[in-house]
């Protein structure tokens, strides 16, 4: 059951923490008190330590929550709360200059995933002859298309030329291609024993350059403690969440203590003792 | 077991993040805000890094995990040394409204 909804999950984790992220952005930009701004973006660094995670990178998702969530936004937030301005509470002050800065990386932004969308995959149709397998397949974290061709006994060479001018030789290779476009590669075998496996066949396909093109997510069993794999990252998350529990808390705390310390004693009384 | 997204789909985020940020550093007057702003805006540059590093095969992959690790530890101590010196123009001043500090150059 788990590993029928391993397909999906992994977008599913990378919308939600996108969403979390950009949610707590724009709760940033309309927080009444710097404090709450500062609840905020720990939101955001550990959605993003998620994404992080998610891309294939958990040494940085836990430097995240470790450097930007642990430290830097609790000196943070023990400033604001050293200079206590609670009573603090201007509205963000829109101009153009900044609501172009608003509007037009999100112009561009949703342009780019549209554009995007609207791209071609990579498509394979391989056309063997003479008992020859050519068999592209397509390693989507990276821009290499790796080419196999089927074994044609001792004392076969094999020679590829790729399409785009390079060629290559060897049973198995991977070629990376600089743009993007329709290439045609054309494998040629020689000096097999079997003299029906010579010959040359050719492969038309589609190979998309990246960026264009989509990038592999860790399993979406990262986020699985019973897992064998990096299962151990929710720990992670929730460590952070502990981490925003107990600043929110120190808040709380902090604003009862002030609204009920009773009134400063006037200096000579502590002089006596 | 291996899913996909699209490398765009992140940069979107990416980008979406960053203007929030800037948005945030512009908009806001309280001076801490406007630092929060700016770590924002660091974090967006990070997760556009870590998206491309997805994106691109051998060597330059390695970039991409390499540069935000030098962008925290800038962040790290941008915000060590900002909240030290706001710290002590605060002091002089009472207001944490970053007009306030316009006066600095006289």
């Amino acid at each position: 059951m788990f590993h029928s909804l391993d397909a999906i999950l992994g977008p599913v984790y990378f919308g939600l923490f996108a969403g979390i992220a950009m949610l707590c952005g724009l709760g940033l930009l309309l927080a009444r008190h710097p404090i709450n701004g500062a609840i905020y973006l720990i939101g955001v660094m550990l959605s993003l330590s998620g994404i992080y995670a998610l891309l294939n990178s958990p040494f940085l998702a836990v430097l995240q929550v470790l450097v930007y969530a642990g430290a830097i936004m609790m000196l943070v937030v023990f400033v604001i709360m050293v200079l206590n301005q609670a009573k603090e509470h201007t509205i963000p002050v829109f101009d153009w200059f900044s609501v172009t800065a608003l509007v037009l990386p999100l112009v561009l932004g949703f342009a780019l995933v549209t554009n995007n969308v609207a791209a071609t995959k990579q498509v394979f149709n391989a056309t063997g002859q003479a008992g020859l397998i050519v068999a592209p397949a397509s390693d989507q974290s990276s821009s290499t298309v790796i080419f196999t061709a089927s074994d044609a006994g001792e004392g076969a060479t094999y020679a590829w030329e790729f399409g785009d001018k390079a060629s290559g030789a060897g049973r198995e290779l991977g070629h990376a291609y600089a743009q993007s476009g329709t290439y045609t590669a054309k494998l040629t075998v020689s000096g097999a024993k079997d003299a029906a496996k010579n010959g040359s066949s050719t492969v038309t396909f589609r190979a998309t350059a990246v960026p264009r093109g989509e990038i592999a997510l860790l399993s979406a069993t990262m986020f699985d403690i019973r897992a064998k794999g990096p299962g151990y990252y929710l720990l992670f998350e929730l460590v952070g969440v502990v981490l925003l529990a107990s600043v929110v808390g120190a808040v709380v705390l902090a604003k009862r203590s002030l609204a009920s310390a009773p009134p400063e004693k006037p200096a000579h009384q502590e002089g006596h003792h | 077991m291996i899913n996909h997204i699209d490398l765009s789909a992140v940069q979107a985020v990416a980008a979406v993040l960053f203007c929030l940020g800037l948005a945030v550093a512009l908009t806001r007057r309280n001076v801490f805000l406007l630092l929060m702003g700016i770590e924002l805006m660091l974090n967006a540059v990070n997760l556009s890094f870590i998206g491309f590093s997805r994106g691109f095969a051998g060597a330059e992959s390695l970039f991409g995990q390499m540069t935000p690790i030098f962008i925290i530890a800038i962040a790290a101590s941008e915000a060590c040394v900002g909240l030290a010196m706001v710290i002590c123009i605060v002091r002089g001043r009472e207001s944490l409204d970053s007009d306030a500090f316009a006066d600095m150059k006289e």
